[in-house]
């Protein structure tokens, strides 16, 4: 039955194991013995061969992007054990019986793992024992022929996925994948002929694949030796190699694989989030001490922060040719840069340390959770749906409302500030209250503007693309649902139904309606024409910071109850 | 007289009152959220139908544009700084207008077009029943309930007729009825259940003898028969070639199924059909056969041989069977993959045949009284006054890759005889043409590449409405918000100057 036609796959592919070096009239005659099987090359210079290109996922990439794609998709980790991602590809193709009995095929959810038999407190499972289980091919059968046809729809909702279904095929395809990396079947290397055709894999049996076979076949044989020079001179030739064979657009692409590369190696995020915490740090001292040097160290970090988000965000353009905003890591980016403007912009006439401290924490809180899921947040780059593709509209529409994002954002870190004044309740909160409040109101007014904006550019561009201003889609009508909270606070400052308390709240609790409709209408609801940014995960966190900020401002409020009976009864 | 005055003057303020316009978001604000977690649960549909389409939401939108229409009233007489309050006021309502201008006005269906077929013919999504009798027609909306909703029948009391059932996903189901017209169409009919086997599966088949496609049907790897008369029983083909046109699902066979000899079942009917023979064999080539007798053919059970100890019961037998087309709930409700609707017709009190189901795109005739009516459930549609023809659909694909990259249409407008040049519809780049706005909305998965295009039809004359409605809003929030931080600053110097002095 076909319930062992995953297996067979494999097994037909296994065979193919090695093939690349096998096949190799140049180095055939040289027995092969791998020099610490399965290690890493410490200190080797991957470069050259970091920079071959490779056609995957829709567009062409330099390998380096493609080595990491693939150990965060087999590993789960993007640091696994401190491997090159490069390094990671070579040994797992040159040395695949070293790999076998190693955990490293991850497996994130628990009940999967129940599924398949395997004990749930591990995270990793080796190859071995995973091709031993013979109920992950079983259920795969089991997912593949209870999977309904998908509809054909070019903007209509895509059905739901199961997340456990999800991750048991992905379970099966980090094995298939493992055998495919040794055998060169997984690395679509070999250029087409035509433009925009489809690369071969190095496995394929037709003559353009052989001299690149052969090319990569000598870099195998020096990484299988342990000797760096070669290998760097037979990357060197392979790169020269490929890049001579792309044709049409692809061809001119060498400047943005280096710029890839480079973005790939410079973690400009990371930099701008270690930034923006020392920034925090010496903000914060700037709050409680009178000297100016704190502050100065601490526009300098900001500033430098800033400097290596917005480069990095500007190379992810390069790369991508489009904005980066078009999915949860993109747009945690994008919103994180905001809070820092709007920051600059409000400090620019009110000059206070706790505004700048609490725009750096929110700045370092969103970096780091966008760098800290990559399994739920994907970084990778990857090609737009067609609806998506008009560089006009997207960068308009999305950028916008994701920028009202960010100034919400602001005046909800600057709301929990001030709800930790009356929590303290130290002498004269109140006027610290209603400076706090000051910022906030200002923010709130970019935000509103800017969402209103955002949102109604959004009907126009569905008006223009799919022919309707307003089709109460999810998305939208969580934009809506945002806006209309915002617009019923604003309104209640304007008629004093909220005070000073009252408002710190809002600016709190109003920011939960922004969390629905950027993070839940995505990776709750997962229905609407906004499919493209669909995911699962992360809901257990973001409940559970839901619930702390419940609590924060129910004990903000008690303890804002008691002060206020205290200066009743003083009075 | 003094008793109305105040009583207009009360309902005024309460109009215009703040506590109206926070209680209108609240109330808008929660209908949404149910509607999103409806929409995400159920379906699109299912969320329009309890509140987007419902009439406590217009009515709440219309309540939010009397308070906004209201409260820019109270401020009579207008002085210039009420200019940025009554812009952005008066942006939301020219917004709330024109969408209902475009929701009672406006045009929003689909074309369907085949590549070198040309049509102007639009549906829209709104089902309606028609009733034609001679030249007479006429139409009954039939408006879309969900399942867990109650349906309120629909009197049709010009003909006494009436709708009394409805499903919102509909299977359809055909059902083998005993009938005296025994030598025009009355047929043999079988209905067994397999059971058993590797799969342990439980599942009924139905066969007929009455029509092509009917007469054999794939069951897993097996294959049952109904044979006429003059068929032999017992012959075996040399090559087993996989039946084509069945109607059971394919989807339970796979690959081995096609492979020869097959496990097989054959039913054959004696001429007077008081008698069926019965000659099955296994896929190891072992044979077996019997004989059922009509009289107790019910719940006779028949033993072929077949892997994992497979029984076959006989549920049912007709010897001169006609068919009926019925609905029943459909297997998967709600998404994307979930049936069209379907009712139930019925003249109350009538016998039989006084009743008839019909889903979305069925035609039926019905005779009532001596009549005959003629009855449509189908789609609202509209003709454009021109036609759209589709030269070529067209679907490319990232490099290397299944990710679709664009789809888009190459399309020529009709009108009579002249045809104007091709143009191409794709996503973000729609057609305009009379007033008409065409968009590419979706396709017909093909092979060996897709050929049947569906565009989305569009006319919107809310549209300026909500443009200007848009552009006023955010205007008048930016000056808005840009005064009282002017009056913030003012009153800041002011306060410093005090504090100074």
């Amino acid at each position: 039955m076909s319930r062992f036609k995953a297996w067979a796959v494999v097994a037909v592919l296994s065979l193919g194991s090695l093939s690349i070096l096998s096949s190799n009239s140049a180095s055939a005659a040289e027995p092969f013995q791998a020099v610490r099987p399965g290690e890493p090359r410490k200190g080797w210079n991957f470069r050259e061969a970091a920079l071959i290109p490779v056609q995957s996922g829709g567009r062409v990439k330099p390998l380096d992007t493609f080595a990491r794609e693939i150990l965060l998709f087999q590993t789960g980790s993007r640091f696994f054990k401190g491997w090159d991602p490069v390094d990671y590809l070579f040994s797992v193709m040159t040395m695949p019986e070293a790999w076998e009995g190693r955990e490293f095929i991850s497996i994130s959810r628990g009940d999967v793992k129940r599924q398949i038999g395997l004990e749930e407190t591990r995270s990793r499972f080796t190859p071995r024992e995973l091709f031993a289980e013979s109920h992950l091919a079983q259920y795969l059968n089991e997912v593949e022929t209870s999977r309904p046809p998908q509809a054909a729809n070019v903007v209509g909702s895509k059905p739901k996925e199961d997340p456990r279904e999800k991750e048991l095929k992905a379970t099966v395809e980090r094995l298939v994948l493992f055998r495919r990396l040794a055998s060169g079947d997984a690395w679509p290397v070999v250029p087409g002929t035509e433009p925009d055709a489809m690369w071969q894999s190095l496995a394929a049996p037709s003559e353009a694949a052989r001299p690149i076979r052969a090319a990569f076949a000598k870099m195998a044989v020096a990484y299988l030796a342990d000797q760096p020079e070669a290998f760097a001179q037979a990357s060197k030739e392979a790169r020269a190699l490929v890049e001579s064979r792309v044709v049409g657009a692809e061809a001119s692409q060498s400047a943005q694989l280096k710029a890839e590369l480079f973005y790939n190696r410079s973690h400009p995020f990371l930099w701008a989030w270690v930034l923006y915490l020392t920034g925090a740090v010496f903000w914060g001292f700037r709050v409680f001490s009178k000297r100016a040097l704190w502050g100065q160290v601490a526009l300098g970090a900001t500033v430098a922060g800033m400097l290596s988000h917005a480069g990095g965000f500007l190379l992810r353009c390069y790369v991508a040719g489009r904005p980066p905003v078009t999915n949860m890591y993109e747009s945690i980016i994008w919103v994180s840069f905001g809070v820092l403007v709007f920051a600059f912009i409000l400090y620019r006439t009110q000059r206070q340390a706790i505004l700048m401290a609490t725009a750096c924490a929110l700045g370092t809180l969103g970096m780091v959770a966008a760098d800290s899921a990559p399994a739920m947040m994907d970084p990778g780059i990857h090609p737009l749906v067609p609806v998506l593709r008009s560089n006009y509209w997207l960068t308009i529409h999305v950028l916008t409302i994701t920028i009202s994002y960010a100034a919400f954002a602001l005046a909800m870190g600057l709301g929990n500030v001030g709800l930790w004044q009356f929590i303290r309740g130290q002498k004269g909160y109140m006027a610290k209250v209603e400076n706090l409040n000051h910022l906030m109101y200002r923010a709130q007014q970019f935000g509103v503007v800017l969402l209103a904006a955002g949102t109604i550019l959004g009907g126009i561009w569905a008006d223009y693309s799919w022919g309707r201003f307003w089709g109460w889609d999810p998305k939208e009508v969580w934009a809506l649902i945002a806006l209309l909270n915002y617009l019923a606070i604003l309104h209640g400052r304007y008629t004093q139904w909220v005070g000073q308390f009252g408002f710190a709240m809002w600016s709190v609790l109003a920011f939960m309606g922004v969390v629905m409709a950027w993070y839940g209408v995505n990776f709750v609801l997962g229905v609407g024409l906004h499919s493209y940014g669909f995911s699962t995960g992360g809901r257990g966190t973001v409940a559970v910071a839901c619930l702390v900020q419940i609590f924060y401002c129910v004990f903000a409020a008690i303890r804002h109850r008691q002060l206020r009976q205290a200066k009743k009864s003083s009075a | 007289m003094n008793h109305l005055r105040v009583w207009v003057d009360r309902t005024f303020r309460f109009l215009c009152s703040l506590k109206l316009a926070v209680g209108v978001m609240l109330v808008l604000g929660a209908g949404m959220t149910v509607a999103t977690v409806l929409e995400s649960l159920y379906d699109t549909a299912t969320g329009q139908f309890w509140v987007y389409r419902a009439g406590w939401f217009s009515f709440t939108l219309f309540l939010l544009g009397v308070n906004i229409l209201s409260v820019a009233l109270s401020r009579w007489p207008w002085k210039k700084r009420h200019l940025p309050f009554l812009l952005a006021h008066l942006g939301i309502l020219m917004l709330l207008f024109g969408s209902w201008v475009t929701q009672k006005y406006g045009l929003d269906g689909s074309l369907r077009l085949e590549e070198g077929q040309a049509s102007g013919t639009v549906e829209i999504n709104e089902a309606k029943l028609w009733i034609l009798e001679g030249a007479d027609k006429r139409t009954y909306p039939v408006k879309w309930t969900p399942p867990h909703a109650k349906f309120s029948p629909i009197q049709i009391s010009e003909l006494g007729l009436e709708i009394d059932q409805f499903l919102s996903f509909a299977d359809s189901d055909i059902a083998f009825l005993p009938t005296d017209l025994k030598d025009v169409e009355g047929a043999p009919a079988l209905k067994v259940e397999l059971a058993g086997g590797p799969m342990r599966i439980r599942q009924e088949f139905q066969l007929w003898g009455g029509g092509p496609g009917w007469n054999q049907l794939q069951a897993g790897p097996a294959v049952l028969k109904l044979l006429s008369p003059t068929e032999s029983l017992t012959q075996v083909a040399e090559s087993a070639t996989p039946s084509v046109g069945s109607p059971a699902p394919a989807s339970t066979g796979n690959a081995l199924a096609a492979k020869a000899p097959r496990a097989e079942l054959r039913f054959q009917p004696s001429a007077d059909r008081t008698r069926v023979k019965w000659w099955a064999r296994s896929s190891a080539g072992e044979v077996r056969q019997g004989v059922i007798e009509a009289k107790t053919a019910q719940g006779t059970v028949i033993e072929p041989g077949w892997k994992g100890g497979v029984t076959i019961t006989v549920l049912d037998y007709v010897s001169h069977a006609r068919t009926q087309v019925g609905y029943r709930p459909a297997r998967i409700q709600y998404g994307p993959q979930a049936p069209p609707s379907a009712i139930h017709l019925r003249v109350p009190g009538g016998g039989e045949g006084s009743e008839v189901w019909l889903g979305l795109g069925d035609r039926a005739i019905l005779e009532h009284k001596g009549r005959n009516i003629g009855l449509a459930y189908l789609n609202r549609q509209e003709r454009l006054p021109f036609g759209i023809r589709l030269d070529q659909f067209d679907m490319n694909f990232y490099p290397g890759s299944r990710d679709p990259k664009s789809y888009q249409s190459k399309v020529s407008v009709v009108r009579g005889q002249a045809s104007s040049p091709a143009q191409v519809i794709s996503m973000n780049e729609p057609l305009h043409e009379g007033g008409i706005t065409f968009y590419q909305a979706s396709y017909e998965p093909g092979e060996p590449r897709p050929t049947v295009s569906i565009l989305s039809v569009n006319r919107d004359p809310g549209r300026e409405l909500k443009y200007w409605g848009s552009l006023l809003i955010v205007l008048g929030a930016i000056w808005l918000f840009w005064n009282k931080t002017q009056q913030a600053r003012a009153k800041q110097l002011r306060t410093q100057a005090e504090i100074s002095t």
